[in-house]
């Protein structure tokens, strides 16, 4: 399992990546989603996977839809207009964020 | 996997809101969410409460009020552009009135446009702005009143003071009005509902331009202030100035027939130098209409005369774009009057004889005090202007007496 640190500033990337590719979701749907595609690597908690699609709610880049299931409500997030665009440039970002981290970390220190 | 009864999520419910989750948006998906992951685990484990147990530890070890934390601050972080914004207004407002204030001591123009535009934006701009901020981020109702209570007794001080350094109308009672309130209804408000550190949480920002703009409240408070005696006797003298200068011009032109009629030349030059005079008074009329206009004053209502009230107020402040040199566009400026005033005089010719008073000497220049129009015009008080403008009026019409008594 990965450190908190390291998933917080891509959580709503993977969220947004997730959502332009399944439509609607709900939240455990997300967490579960994000648990098997990453092979049990990737846990996510509430304590960020809801702060991060309140955010993005009020951002303007999910909507949300309510639906009643098992004498609770439950609240279906998807993208807006706003956010397929977003996420596209969201994880095209991410991936040249990758790069440049592998580049750091694979660089050989020299000190001739 | 199992469905959970409509009192297992009632149970869960309850503890979301004993934790302290108020976001109803929020409860919804956290409901939610751990109905989901009990009914895929409740098999695992012997007993509702077990499982429910199990899964609370491992989805949010530190209670469910963290999340609704983390929320809150992940959905205010936007108002920290505003509140950057605000600041910078706020500091803009509060530089406006420092320089200002620094100005009007120093005499020097603009001073008046930068404490009106500073003190607007402060009270207009940025306490406004901060009220709605802190009316958005803060829960409670009290806490609301508090602070709306605050910005706008703050907003009244800071109107009341650009009403006193103006001298408008009305300023004692709304700067008396905010401080009342401020003292009345914000601090004990304040004492009882915010912690104890919460004047420690009012941003360094703020805090510095309430201090700025209160410490060019008391540089005003503490300005020298002359005594109403001072101020009366000020105000009469320029009176006398003003009455004699009439009285005078009343008898001239009363005699200038019977004059004209002695005038032992007869070549019609006492009725042309008559005329040349009254342009050059009734010139000198319009510019003291000006200098009234400017200061909102209404001629007609003072008898195109400085109002010998407020004679104190003019005789220290230095607003008049009328004399100085460069201003080309303005109908009157210094340079005029000094061409006319020698056009006058050259017309006058040189055998007069008799001794003038330098203000009419405008080739004057002296190492001391410069050049004429700096002497008696240039960065002067309005109040010296104009008793400068008086007398030369004064002037005129003795030099018209003097040749008129010579030819005659």
């Amino acid at each position: 399992m990965y450190s908190a640190e390291l998933l917080k500033g891509t959580l709503s990337t993977i969220i947004l990546k997730l959502l332009a590719e399944h439509g609607k979701m709900y939240g455990y749907e997300i967490a579960q989603c994000v648990r098997q595609l990453s092979d049990e690597r990737i846990l996510i908690k509430e304590g960020s996977l809801y702060p991060a699609l309140h955010k993005l709610k009020d951002d303007g880049l999910v909507q949300t839809e309510s639906e009643m299931v098992d004498n609770r409500v439950r609240k279906y997030y998807s993208l807006t207009n706003k956010g397929s665009q977003t996420s596209t440039e969201k994880v095209q970002e991410l991936f040249e964020f990758i790069e440049t981290i592998k580049q750091i970390l694979n660089s050989k220190p020299s000190f001739t | 996997m199992s469905t959970l009864t409509q009192m297992q999520v009632n149970l869960i419910r309850g503890d979301l809101r004993r934790e302290g989750i108020e976001m109803t948006d929020l409860e919804d998906d956290l409901l939610d969410h751990i109905c989901c992951a009990l009914e895929e685990e409740m098999g695992n484990f012997s007993s509702f409460e077990q499982a429910y147990d199990q899964i609370k530890q491992e989805f949010c070890p530190n209670g469910y009020r963290e999340i609704q934390t983390e929320t809150t601050h992940l959905l205010t972080i936007k108002f920290n552009k505003m509140k950057k914004i605000l600041n910078a207004i706020g500091i803009a407002g509060a530089a406006m009135v420092v320089f200002g204030t620094a100005f009007k001591f120093a005499h020097w123009p603009t001073a008046t446009e930068l404490l009106v535009l500073g003190t607007t934006t402060l009270a207009l701009a940025y306490l406004p702005l901060m009220m709605i901020l802190s009316l958005k981020t803060t829960d409670r109702p009290i806490g609301k009143v508090r602070n709306a209570i605050g910005y706008l007794a703050g907003s009244g001080a800071m109107i009341g003071f650009l009403f006193k350094v103006m001298h408008w109308p009305g300023a004692n009672v709304v700067a008396m009005g905010s401080i009342v309130a401020f003292c009345v209804l914000f601090l004990p408000l304040f004492v009882a509902t915010s912690g104890k550190e919460a004047i420690l949480k009012v941003s360094p920002v703020a805090s510095s331009i309430l201090v700025l703009v209160s410490a060019c409240g008391l540089f005003f408070m503490l300005a020298p202030k002359a005594s109403a005696r001072y101020t009366q006797s000020m105000g009469n003298l320029t009176d006398s100035v003003e009455e004699t200068f009439e009285v005078n011009h009343d008898r001239l032109i009363a005699h200038r027939t019977i004059f004209q009629t002695l005038d032992t030349t007869q070549s019609g030059s006492s009725q042309a130098l008559s005329g040349q005079a009254e342009e050059l008074i009734s010139y000198i009329e319009d510019l003291k209409t000006d200098i009234l206009r400017q200061l909102d004053l209404d001629p007609r209502a003072t008898g195109n005369r400085l109002p010998s009230d407020q004679a104190l107020q003019f005789a220290t402040s230095v607003t008049n774009p009328i004399f100085s040199e460069g201003s080309a566009s303005w109908p009157h400026n210094g340079q005029d009057l000094k061409t006319k005033l020698a056009a006058f005089q050259s017309q006058l010719g040189s055998d007069a004889g008799s001794r003038r008073p330098t203000i009419l000497d405008t080739s004057a220049q002296t190492a001391a005090e410069g050049a004429w129009l700096d002497r008696y015009f240039i960065d002067q008080p309005l109040f010296v202007i104009f008793n400068n403008l008086t007398l030369i009026q004064l002037e005129i019409t003795n030099l018209e007496w003097e040749r008129m008594v010579v030819r005659s």
